[in-house]
């Protein structure tokens, strides 16, 4: 390809917040055809590093494209072409510290602005999933949000399985995990071996709680069983649909439980690395499970030493990029545009090899299915809006949207109650 | 005497019923191929014969049994025991939704078959009403070889394929943005002349709606003169070096006014290089009268 020579190099900040990721520049790297595979072989470093510049620098100039293109051997266009794709990134210069402010229904039920009547200077943003403190707000770089004691704004009952540690103590109190069983359906998992686990999950009824309603056990066993190795597993933490906010309230509050529940699929499917594909407006999430796996792999449960490991994918602002094909693009350094199936992700996903794609609260079931033989009979459900109590409640499946809407604490004063009493009249799921 | 083993490898077939009729195809042949390709009647946009296709236009769908959504007839191999429709109310429906959507928002009127598929499947672009979002852009003139003109792109990524691993290995443009801005774009949205662009012209050479577009085409055009069914078509061979390239030389009024190659010739399989595709003028430059 011609390599075009533009006039201002990328400055020494956005040099080192690619550098940071890639190493230090050689010159010479991509000039020969061995170090050039080397090279395009980092085409997956290209999200972290675009995330890498937006964090330091607040915006995406065109001398870091060139670079970014230098060091990963690829095209500008092509790296102006990724950069362009996500709505979190911008290519025109602003401050590293960026306010998006949602416009999205729950928010706007609540007061909040719409496109044309956000404060100057914030971004209007889709659904943050922060419907349960609406109307919501998120800054995004200078700074790592703190713990909010508000997190856990959920519906607690008595009988909850996936909600049971939310809002009980501190979420990344590994200690305080393990004291309460956590961890021994791994190694209740490792009794089992691949087939038992497998089986363990077939015979829960379990099915994928992201929206396609695959079953689980199928996916994993189709994955398990692919000759082309590695296996990889995904946990789609993209959660983008409007409203919807259970698989944050998870991770902010129980991280430990889907460390331990993708260690189980891993085991299941043959995985050494699994990857969780967080929303990048998920920045307290973000913070939560990362700060879990580093503890997870100090006391060895993750590592080498485990077999098994974790990273995070930063989202950078792409509702697509919920799309399972659509997350190993964007994992890849393309554009988060999904691929034609077949092939089917569980013989060509990720890099091309066989890959399993659980939602969060699709994993989140495994634990007590692998320890207790629990029926996977139970769901989130995301109220917000116009009820007294927003947020997450677990009930069992055919639950009447009734009952969800009295769980929430009904309808404010006000409101038209006559709707809430003909849901409870007409009795159906 | 060694006898000479010229039994050939069995290509592996797979077979398949296609509107209730039989076929017998190699294995890995896509659905529109077993049905003959380009102009067998299931409409295409973003197919090209010398494109692998993306199937970013979505209407060649067709039904294939058991598939819970329709599938791209341009990409989707047959397999054995495949059942294929390629007419019925639900794909005519979606054929219809997919030329109403891009009708309304992009100009076609230089895309070919798309009045008769209209009236064909139906569709009427202007339903959505003059409301309706449109890509309404300057068309670019940055350079003295050709024009981009997006209001006429469909996002088919035929002229990304073409530029990048497919033909030209240039990878000067790609897809930027997302959604309804989504643009073919260089770096940096930069001019042609700024960027890498080597002008070897293979992007309109694929480019099925006229976003792209020789100059002379261009401004002939504009001016009003430009009328195909003037021309003719002469086939030769660049002179340029010695590869021996083949030229298609569009000709009106004795005048070269734009060159293309043969997208089934075995030599360049249509494409050029910038001296083929634009080193005409030479050719028709003729003494001065003095």
């Amino acid at each position: 390809m011609e390599a075009i020579k533009r006039t201002t190099p990328a400055s020494e900040a956005e040099r080192e917040a690619i550098d940071g990721l890639l190493g230090p520049g050689e010159d010479h790297l991509g000039r020969d055809a061995i170090a050039g595979h080397v090279v395009r072989g980092r085409r997956h470093l290209l999200l972290p590093c675009l995330h890498a510049l937006n964090d330091r620098i607040g915006w995406i100039s065109p001398p870091a494209i060139d670079y970014l293109a230098s060091r990963l051997g690829a095209s500008p266009a092509e790296i102006h072409a990724v950069a362009s794709f996500y709505g979190l990134f911008s290519l025109s210069p602003r401050e590293p510290v960026q306010r998006h402010v949602c416009i999205d229904l729950a928010c706007r039920a609540a007061g909040g602005p719409t496109e044309h009547s956000v404060d100057d200077g914030a971004h209007p943003a889709p659904c943050l999933g922060l419907c349960d403190r609406a109307p919501a707000a998120i800054t995004i770089g200078g700074h790592d949000p703190e713990p909010d004691p508000g997190l856990a704004a959920v519906d607690r009952a008595n009988d909850d399985v996936l909600l049971r540690r939310v809002g009980s103590g501190d979420p990344v109190d590994l200690d305080a995990y393990r004291a309460d069983g956590g961890f021994s359906a791994l190694d209740r998992a490792r009794e089992l071996g691949p087939e038992g686990i497998i089986a363990a999950v077939e015979a829960s009824g379990l099915t994928g709680r992201g929206g396609a309603g695959f079953p689980t056990a199928r996916k994993w066993e189709a994955v398990r069983t692919q000759p082309v190795t590695p296996h990889h597993l995904i946990c789609n933490a993209d959660e983008s649909e409007p409203g919807t906010f259970k698989d944050r309230t998870l991770i902010e509050n129980d991280p430990y439980a889907l460390i331990e529940s993708m260690a189980i699929a891993a085991l299941a499917i043959g995985c050494e690395l699994g990857r969780v594909y967080l929303r990048g407006e998920y920045l307290r999430a973000h913070r939560t499970l990362s700060t879990a796996i580093e503890r997870c792999r100090s006391a060895g449960l993750l590592g080498s030493s485990a077999g098994f490991d974790i990273e995070i994918i930063r989202g950078a602002g792409a509702y697509i990029c919920g799309e399972e094909t659509a997350i190993f693009n964007s994992i890849e350094g393309y554009r988060g545009e999904p691929r034609n199936k077949p092939p089917f992700p569980f013989e060509s996903g990720l890099f091309g090899q066989p890959t399993a794609v659980n939602n969060v609260e699709t994993l989140m079931n495994v634990p007590s299915i692998i320890s207790e033989g629990r029926r996977a009979d139970r769901r989130l459900f995301c109220l917000s809006g116009a009820v007294r109590r927003p947020g997450v409640i677990e009930a069992p499946i055919g639950i009447t949207l009734g009952s969800l809407i009295e769980r929430a604490g009904g309808l404010p004063r006000g409101h038209a109650r006559w709707s809430c009493r003909r849901l409870r009249r007409s009795g159906r799921p | 005497m060694t006898a000479i083993d010229d039994t050939r490898p069995e290509i592996a077939t797979v077979e398949a019923m296609i509107d209730g009729v039989t076929v017998r195809v190699a294995e890995g042949t896509t659905i529109l191929d077993a049905c003959g390709g380009r102009g067998c009647g299931i409409p295409t946009l973003c197919y090209g014969e010398t494109i692998t296709p993306r199937n970013a236009c979505r209407v060649c769908m067709v039904e294939v049994e058991g598939s819970r959504t329709l599938v791209p007839s341009c990409s989707r191999p047959v397999t054995e025991g495949m059942v294929v429709t390629t007419r019925s109310e639900r794909i005519d429906h979606s054929r219809r939704m997919v030329l109403e959507f891009l009708g309304s928002s992009v100009d076609l009127s230089l895309t070919d078959h798309v009045e008769e598929w209209n009236a064909e499947y139906g569709a009427d672009p202007t339903r959505y009403g003059p409301e309706a979002a449109r890509v309404d852009e300057p068309v670019r003139i940055d350079n003295d070889l050709y024009v981009r003109d997006y209001s006429k792109c469909i996002l088919c990524y035929q002229c990304v394929d073409a530029c990048g691993e497919q033909w030209q290995n240039s990878f000067v443009i790609d897809i930027a943005g997302r959604g309804f801005d989504a643009r073919v774009s260089t770096e940096h949205d930069v001019a042609l002349p700024d960027s890498g662009c080597v002008y070897c012209g293979n992007c309109i050479q694929v480019c099925p709606t006229g976003a792209l577009m020789f100059t002379s085409e261009y401004d002939m055009r504009q001016a009003g003169t430009w009328d195909e069914a003037r021309q003719t078509q002469v086939d030769t061979v660049c002179g340029y070096c010695g590869v021996g390239c083949n030229l298609r030389l569009h000709v009106q009024d004795d005048s070269i006014v734009k060159v293309t190659s043969p997208p089934d010739s075995g030599i360049t399989s249509g494409n050029l290089c910038v001296k083929g595709r634009f080193g005409f003028q030479h050719a028709q430059n003729r003494p001065t009268a003095d």
